[in-house]
C-alpha cells in the first residue's frame, strides 16, 4: 500500500486531451484542437485532483471491492489505510464491547463465506438415485452427528471470540450516532415464512419468538410469498445480487433453537455447579431488534411539577395520567404486554403454555372479530346491484365528511363555495396513499 | 431540478446520497468545521448548506421548510421483565426522584467474590453515553420520500437515479406504478424496483475488467467459478464481434476455443487449415442462418421493437460478413447470439437461456474441498435447505453470462459498493425481488439515530435550529 499510495495518476488521464482523436474541420471556429499543435492543452489536474489520485490508487483501493466476511466501511481503516482491530483480538473492540448497551449490534456478523455448501447439497439430493438413497441418508447422518460435534467445539472457541466492533459497522466516521444495523439472513426469512404459512403461528407469537418486530414478520413475510410467485411465475429473480449485497451487510444469522436451549442448560448448570461460567450469551442468542418499543408521547417531553405526596405509591400509570388523563400507561402502549403478564407468570406456578396458547387465541380471536366487524360495516354502508359485466357498488356517503372547514380530503362532491383548484397551476397532485 | 455542475467537487466539499468514489474521498476528508471565530448565524448557515446538499438536495429548500417538523419520533426500548417486576414507584419515591442510597451499601452490592468494586454496577440509571440523539434526526421527513428510500435500500446508485427510476416508471408502490419520486411513504407500503434495472444500477459496468472481480463475484459455484472466470469477459466479446471480425482473437476467446478441442490454434490458423470444403458448408450453414433471421424477423407474431432491433443488428453483422474468410469462432458466436435473442422472443420473462430455476441443473463435477462443518450456523443452514426446496432453489441460482444484459455479466457489485452499503432498520428489503416494505418512520433510540447522516451531531443540530428560527 505504500509504495503505491505516492504513485501518481495514471497517465491515461494525463494525456487523455492529447489523444482526442483528429477531426477535419471546415472552419477553424469550429475546431477544438489545431492538428499542429505540438504543446499539451492546459491540464487540468489541480492539485485537489492530484491528491484524489493518489489516495484512490492507495488508501482508497480497500473500498473498492468488498471486504470478505466483513463490512468494509470507512471507519474500518486508519488513515494510512490499514485495517482497524482485524477479526482477530484487538483492544478497541473488547473496549466498544464493553460500552456497548443492548448487544445487538454485537451480534450482527456478516455472513459471506462458504455459501457453496448448500448449493451442492440441494443439487446432490436431487442427483441420487432411489436405490442410493439409503446409503445417503446413513451418510447425512454421519455427517450430521459429525456436525453437530463439531458445533460444540466451535462453540467453545468462540467463547473467547470478541464481537465486531462498533467502528466497523460505522458508515459515518463523524456520527457515531448512526449504526449500520444487521439485516435478517435469507434463512431468517425463511423461518419466519414458514412459521407463519406452514406452521400457522401467529405474528405477535413469531415476534417475540425471534425477537423481531411484528412490522418487519408481516413484510417478510409479504415479500417472501412474492418470491414464490414470482418464482411460479418464471420471472427472474435478482439472486446475484442479493447474495452480494448480503455479504457486505452485517446480518442477524438463525440460529438453532434446540441448541440454544441445550446452551442455556449448559450455562444454568455451571452456575449451579458454582463454575465461574461464561455469563455472556452467545452472540447469536440476541434478538435482532428491540421488540418492545415504547413510542415517546409528544405530552411527556415536557417537563412536569406534579405535587404528591411522600407516603403515596406514585407508579407509571399515575404518571402517565399526570402528564394527560387519557395517557395510557406504558405497559399497554409496548408493542408486547403480554410479555410482562408472561414475567409476572413465570413468578407464579401457573401453567406457561395455557398462558401463551390463550395469548393466541385472543389474537386470533380479536383478529378474526375485526375482519367481521370490517365485513359487518361494509355490508350496511355499500349496496351492490349485480351487473352484465361487472357488479355496481354504492356507498352511503355522509355530508358531515367534509368536517368543519368544508375541506376535509374525505369530503365528496362539489362544494358550494369551494372551488376545484385541481386545474390550478402550481397545485400538487401527488397520491397521498396507495391501496394495497 | 438540475444537478449542480460540481456535484462531486474536490474543491468545496459537498457530501451526495451516491455511491460515487469522488464522494467517498470527500467522505473520507469530511472534518467538524472549525466553529472558534464564527458567530452563531454563520455556523447555522454553513451547517445548513451542508446538510442540505446531502439530505434530499433535489427538494427545493422552500418544499423541505414545509416538510420539515420540530417533533422527532423517538422510542424508549422497554424490557418486559423489568415491567413486570416493578411499578416504577420507587424512581418517584421519598422526595420525588428516588430514595437515597447508601452509598456504602450500594458499594458493598457492587463487590465481586475477589474483592473488587465492579464500576459498572454502581451506576444507576442511564449510561451517560446513551443520550437519544434527537438533533441528528432532523431531516427525518426526507426520508419517508420515495426517492430516498428506494436509494437507502440500495436499489439505486444515488438518489438522483433512483428519482429517475420513478420517474421513468420502474418503480411500484404497492403493486401500482408510482411515477412521483415525492411521494411520501406510509408505513406498511411496498415498493418494488425493476430489478433489471435495479442489477443495472448496482451491477459493474459492461465491459469492465472482469478478472479482478470475478474474483470477487460472490458466486455461489466453487467448481464453476473458473468458468465463470472465463466467461467474465464474454459481454466485451460480443462486443468485438460487432466491430471487428478479423480482430476477435482476443484471450478470452482463446481459452474459449481450448475448453473446446485440445488442440490450442487461433483463428488465423484455422483459416489456413481449413479445407475449401469446409469453408463451403460454413458458408451455406450462414447463408441459411441468416434466412432464418430474416425469416423471424418478419414472421414472428407481436415481436418486440428491441428484438427486431437486435435481430436486424445481427443480420446487418452477417451481411457484412466476407463470406471467403468465415471463421468458425465467428459462425459459432451467430449462433448463440441468435438462440439468445430467440430465446427472448420465446420467454421474455426468462432472460437468457437458463435452465428453470425450480430445476437447478445437475452437479457435473464434485467440489473438491470438504464442506466447512466448523461453522454452527453454516450446519445449520445446511439442515435448513435439506427440508427446504425453496431456499435451494435460491442457493443454486446461477450468475451466468448473459451479452443482451446492459450491465456486466455474471453480475457483480459495481466498485466501491461496499462503503455506502447499509440498509436502515425502518425497511425490511428482500434482494431478491427488489422490493422493500417501509416499516415505520425513522425513530430515535437511546444511542442511535435512525436517519443517515454522515454529519456530525453538531452539524445536525445546527442545522436543526437554522431550520427552527423560521417555525
Amino acid at each position: 500500500m505504500g509504495s503505491k499510495a505516492t504513485s501518481l495518476p495514471s497517465p491515461t488521464y494525463i494525456f487523455r486531451f492529447a489523444a482526442r482523436p483528429s477531426t477535419q474541420c471546415l472552419y477553424a471556429s469550429q475546431c477544438q484542437s489545431r492538428q499542429f499543435t505540438v504543446s499539451l492543452p492546459r491540464q487540468r489536474l489541480t492539485r485537489n485532483r492530484r491528491k484524489f489520485y493518489q489516495w484512490l490508487n492507495g488508501v482508497g483501493q480497500n473500498f473498492k471491492q468488498p471486504r470478505e466476511g466483513r463490512t468494509n466501511y470507512l471507519s474500518g481503516y486508519g488513515a494510512d489505510g490499514a485495517q482497524r482491530g482485524g477479526p482477530s483480538v484487538g483492544k478497541e473492540a473488547e473496549g466498544t464491547e464493553e460500552e456497548q448497551g443492548d448487544g445487538e449490534e454485537a451480534a450482527a456478523q456478516v455472513e459471506g463465506e462458504g455459501e457453496g455448501e448448500g448449493k451442492e447439497d440441494a443439487k446432490a439430493d436431487e442427483a441420487l438415485k432411489p436405490d442410493e438413497m439409503e446409503r445417503a441418508e446413513a451418510e447425512t447422518e454421519e455427517k450430521e452427528r459429525k456436525a453437530s460435534l463439531r458445533e460444540e467445539r466451535v462453540m467453545e472457541r468462540d467463547k473467547n471470540k470478541k464481537p465486531q466492533s462498533t467502528r466497523d459497522l460505522r458508515p459515518f466516521p463523524l456520527n457515531q450516532h448512526f449504526l449500520s444495523q444487521a439485516v435478517l439472513s435469507e434463512e431468517f426469512r425463511e423461518e419466519i415464512y414458514m412459521d407463519i404459512v406452514e406452521s400457522k403461528k401467529t405474528v405477535r407469537s413469531v415476534s417475540s419468538d425471534w425477537g423481531v418486530s411484528m412490522e418487519r414478520v408481516g413484510a417478510v413475510v409479504r415479500m417472501k410469498q412474492m418470491e414464490r410467485d414470482w418464482l411460479r411465475q418464471g420471472k427472474p429473480l435478482a439472486v446475484p445480487y442479493s447474495r452480494a449485497v448480503l455479504s457486505m451487510l452485517p446480518i442477524t444469522p438463525l440460529v438453532d433453537k434446540a441448541k440454544e436451549q441445550r446452551e442455556a442448560d449448559k450455562a444454568a448448570k455451571n452456575a449451579r455447579d458454582g463454575n465461574s461460567g461464561d455469563k455472556r450469551a452467545s452472540r447469536e442468542s440476541q434478538p435482532h431488534e428491540p421488540i418492545n418499543d415504547l413510542p415517546v408521547h409528544p405530552h411527556t417531553t415536557q417537563q412536569l411539577f406534579y405535587p404528591v405526596s411522600e407516603s403515596r405509591a406514585f407508579t407509571r400509570a399515575d404518571a402517565g395520567r399526570a402528564f394527560h388523563p387519557k395517557l395510557r400507561p406504558t405497559d399497554e402502549r409496548i408493542p408486547h404486554p403480554e410479555l410482562i403478564a408472561l414475567e409476572q407468570l413465570k413468578k407464579t406456578t401457573g401453567n406457561l403454555a395455557v398462558f401463551k396458547q390463550g395469548v393466541i387465541d385472543g389474537d386470533l380471536a380479536s383478529a378474526l372479530a375485526k375482519a367481521n366487524e370490517q365485513k359487518d360495516i361494509e355490508k350496511q354502508t355499500v349496496k351492490t346491484y349485480a351487473g352484465h359485466k361487472w357488479d355496481f357498488k354504492f356507498h352511503d356517503i355522509s355530508v358531515e365528511k367534509v368536517g368543519k372547514t368544508g375541506r376535509s380530503r374525505a369530503g365528496v362532491g362539489w362544494r358550494y363555495g369551494m372551488p376545484h383548484e385541481d386545474r390550478k397551476p402550481g397545485q400538487v397532485k401527488i397520491p397521498v396513499r396507495v391501496e394495497s | 431540478m438540475v444537478r449542480k455542475k460540481n456535484f462531486h467537487g474536490l474543491k468545496k466539499i459537498r457530501i451526495r446520497q451516491s455511491w460515487n468514489k469522488f464522494n467517498l474521498y470527500n467522505l473520507s476528508r469530511l472534518r467538524q468545521p472549525f466553529t472558534l471565530p464564527r458567530t452563531f448565524f454563520q455556523q447555522k448557515w454553513t451547517a445548513k448548506a451542508e446538510t442540505r446538499a446531502y439530505h434530499g438536495e433535489q427538494i427545493r429548500e422552500r418544499q423541505w421548510t414545509r416538510m420539515f417538523n420540530r417533533y422527532i419520533p423517538a422510542v424508549v426500548p422497554m424490557d418486559a421483565k423489568e415491567l413486570a417486576e416493578d411499578d416504577g414507584s420507587a424512581q418517584g419515591a421519598g422526595r420525588g426522584s428516588g430514595k437515597d442510597v447508601d452509598p456504602k451499601a450500594s458499594m458493598d452490592k457492587a463487590k465481586g467474590k475477589d474483592g473488587k468494586i465492579d464500576k459498572r454496577k454502581m451506576k444507576a440509571g442511564p449510561k451517560p453515553n446513551e443520550i437519544t440523539p434527537y438533533m441528528s434526526m432532523t431531516f427525518y421527513p426526507t426520508e419517508k420520500r420515495l426517492d430516498t428510500a428506494i436509494f437507502r435500500a440500495l436499489f439505486a446508485s444515488s438518489a438522483r437515479q433512483a428519482r429517475q427510476f420513478c420517474v421513468h416508471g420502474f418503480v411500484k408502490v404497492n403493486g401500482n406504478r408510482m411515477r412521483y419520486p415525492g411521494y411520501l411513504l406510509n408505513p406498511g407500503d411496498m415498493f418494488s424496483v425493476d430489478p433489471d434495472m435495479v442489477m443495472f444500477a448496482t451491477g459493474d459496468k459492461k465491459g469492465s475488467g472482469g478478472a479482478a472481480a470475478s474474483a470477487v463475484t460472490s458466486d455461489p459455484d466453487a467448481d464453476e467459478s473458473a468458468v465463470d472466470a472465463k466467461a467474465a469477459d464474454e459481454d466485451t466479446i460480443f462486443d468485438e464481434a460487432w466491430e471487428d471480425e478479423e480482430d476477435n482473437a482476443t484471450e478470452s476467446q482463446e481459452a474459449k476455443e481450448s475448453d473446446r478441442e485440445p488442440a490450442k490454434r487461433s483463428e488465423q490458423e484455422d483459416l489456413n487449415e481449413t479445407s475449401a470444403e469446409e469453408l463451403k458448408a460454413w458458408k451455406k450453414e450462414l447463408l441459411a442462418l441468416r434466412k432464418e433471421i430474416k425469416q423471424t424477423a418478419t414472421e414472428t407474431v407481436g415481436l418486440k421493437a428491441k428484438r427486431k432491433q437486435e435481430l436486424r443488428a445481427l443480420y446487418k453483422q452477417i451481411r457484412s460478413q466476407n463470406l471467403t474468410r468465415i471463421a468458425r469462432q465467428s459462425l459459432h458466436e451467430y449462433k448463440s447470439t441468435f438462440q439468445t435473442i430467440k430465446n427472448l422472443i420465446t420467454n421474455p420473462s426468462k432472460g437468457f437461456d437458463k435452465s428453470t430455476p425450480s430445476t437447478p441443473e445437475p452437479i457435473t463435477s464434485k467440489t473438491p474441498t470438504e464442506p466447512d462443518y466448523d461453522d454452527p450456523i453454516l450446519s445449520n443452514k445446511r439442515r435448513l435447505e435439506r427440508k427446504n426446496p425453496h431456499l435451494a432453489a435460491l442457493k443454486a441460482w446461477p450468475n451466468k453470462p448473459d451479452p443482451t444484459k446492459p450491465y456486466a455479466t455474471p453480475w457483480r457489485p459495481r466498485d466501491f459498493m461496499s462503503a455506502f452499503a447499509f440498509i436502515p432498520r425502518y425497511l425490511e428489503v428482500n434482494q431478491n425481488v427488489c422490493s422493500a416494505v417501509y416499516l415505520r418512520d425513522p425513530v430515535a433510540r437511546p444511542g442511535l439515530a435512525e436517519v443517515p447522516s454522515p454529519f456530525h451531531p453538531e452539524t445536525n443540530q445546527l442545522a436543526f435550529q437554522w431550520y427552527l428560527r423560521r417555525r
